[in-house]
């Protein structure tokens, strides 16, 4: 399969899970009609953060073709070839960075040109997966996958809700092929790393968070490093918050994060008990791959080489369940999905296995 | 409260998620509740003839509380309260590199 396909239309409604079909509308070469977009609601359509990540999608791709609807409450996005490059943002303040980041990542490695993204905004808040754990468990998964090579992302200006003033730069390198996915043995937890960062508040916030939290994560493993990452001056943004971004890494790579960011009236301890707690509900649900990254890994597994691909995965959540439903849409794949063995202490884990569809990055040879 | 905790899907080895996912039209929401794939099919049915037929009243809560489209799952204070339970914390253990030597005192030495 090429990234340049037919150009079928698929249809879908509702405004939920719009950035995976916009994602795999784009990978596959398929037009998407996406209607009913909140029709019901007082407020119909798509909001403005939804606007944005359509341009942006629109900015990074040549040719692509977005129509939206008088009312907002429908869109038709018409692909045209992942163009990559230099691309500055501006995210709107309802949503964070994380939020146009994701989608970018699954596309950015089958870009005619290495992506140079930079993206203003809210770094980190408690809807979407925060910078640190972008940065430092999102990207590693790629690495799964074969890419690494100049795979970076480079947090410049940190920028807590809700007035933002953050900046992150997202650097990724091309590649022709991914490699098939054979990632079936969790192994143990080995070490435990976070990033505890405070901005516009008491520098001390960063470090009671950090002791908060090794008194819940110290009675299992020494090899614990939780880093104190305070910003000052322009550079912290124009809010204050504070947040704590923890993971936790197994013998055979497997990642497991969780996080928690301040909250009106919370205290930073209760703040990083949450985080560490939230980490050990991860662990548990057991896999090779977090809640967090379970659409990303199997997404890739699916444009992996024509071989079969497997990973062990905890139980899945409703966007891993639709992503499923909308792949098989979009690419005529469907997963097994089998009980795994599971008798350490982990929830009840699958296996889930695929047959690549061999995507090649044809805007890769075209350049 | 190891059993207080447990996933709402408690017969996740003995279901058939390839024909759940790929062969009905449950919801996510009604799979991963545990919905039997006959009353959820009869439920979607009836709510989409109702539909029909009758005007539908959304509820106000429904509309203030809109599900996002975002990969961060929501961790609630509430929820993680059963992890106070030594019994809960002692249950995962074996998920760690320790727990065969359970040589955890010396951790100080290692703190950043």
């Amino acid at each position: 399969m090429t990234s340049a396909q037919s150009t079928s239309l698929l249809h879908f409604s509702g405004h939920q899970h719009l950035r995976t079909r916009l994602v795999l509308s784009i990978l596959s070469g398929k037009a998407v009609k996406i209607d009913k977009i909140r029709s019901d609601d007082q407020n119909p359509g798509l909001r403005d953060y939804e606007v944005s990540l359509l341009r942006l999608l629109e900015r990074v791709t040549n040719g692509t073709i977005i129509e939206i609807s008088v009312t907002g409450t429908a869109v038709l996005l018409r692909p045209g070839v992942i163009a990559g490059g230099p691309v500055t943002h501006e995210c709107p303040l309802s949503r964070s960075v994380g939020y146009f980041l994701e989608p970018v990542i699954m596309l950015a490695p089958f870009s005619k040109k290495p992506l140079q993204l930079t993206l203003r905004g809210i770094t980190t808040d408690d809807k979407d997966l925060s910078v640190d754990l972008i940065r430092t468990v999102t990207l590693p998964h790629l690495q799964l996958f074969g890419i690494s090579d100049g795979l970076e992302l480079r947090i410049k200006k940190r920028g807590s809700p809700p007035l933002g003033g953050g900046e992150v730069q997202f650097l990724c390198p091309i590649v022709k092929q991914v490699k098939t996915l054979n990632f079936v043995d969790r192994g143990k937890i080995k070490r435990i790393r976070g990033i505890s960062h405070a901005v516009r508040v008491n520098p001390q916030f960063s470090n009671r968070m950090i002791e908060a939290a090794r008194s819940v994560l110290n009675r299992y493993i020494p090899d614990i490093y939780l880093y104190s990452d305070v910003y000052k001056g322009e550079d912290s943004g124009k809010s204050p918050g504070y947040a704590l971004s923890l993971l936790a890494e197994s013998t055979t790579g497997a990642m497991h994060c969780a996080e928690a960011t301040s909250q009106p009236g919370v205290a930073p301890e209760d703040t990083a008990l949450l985080a560490a707690r939230a980490l050990l509900a991860e662990v548990r649900r057991g896999g090779c791959v977090d809640r967090a990254h379970q659409v990303l890994v199997l997404l890739f597994m699916v444009l992996g080489s024509e071989d079969v691909g497997r990973c062990r995965i905890g139980v899945p959540t409703e966007r891993t369940i639709q992503l499923l439903r909308d792949v098989k849409e979009y690419f005529g794949t469907t997963f097994k999905i089998a009980p795994a063995d599971s008798s350490d202490g982990a929830e009840q884990e699958l296996l889930f296995s695929c047959y690549g569809t061999g995507y090649v990055n044809t805007n890769r040879t075209l350049a | 409260a190891r059993e207080a905790f447990r996933h709402p899907v408690r017969d996740v080895r003995r279901r058939d998620w390839t024909r759940l996912i790929y062969l009905t039209s449950m919801s996510p929401a009604q799979i991963l509740r545990g919905d039997s794939p006959f009353t959820a099919e009869e439920h979607n049915e009836i709510g989409s003839h109702d539909d029909e037929n009758f005007l539908t009243v959304v509820s106000s809560a429904a509309q203030v509380e809109e599900v996002l489209d975002s990969t961060k799952e929501v961790v609630k204070a509430g929820e993680m309260k059963v992890w106070e339970s030594e019994e809960l914390l002692d249950s995962i253990r074996g998920l760690f590199i320790t727990d065969a030597s359970h040589d955890v005192g010396s951790s100080e030495a290692v703190d950043g």
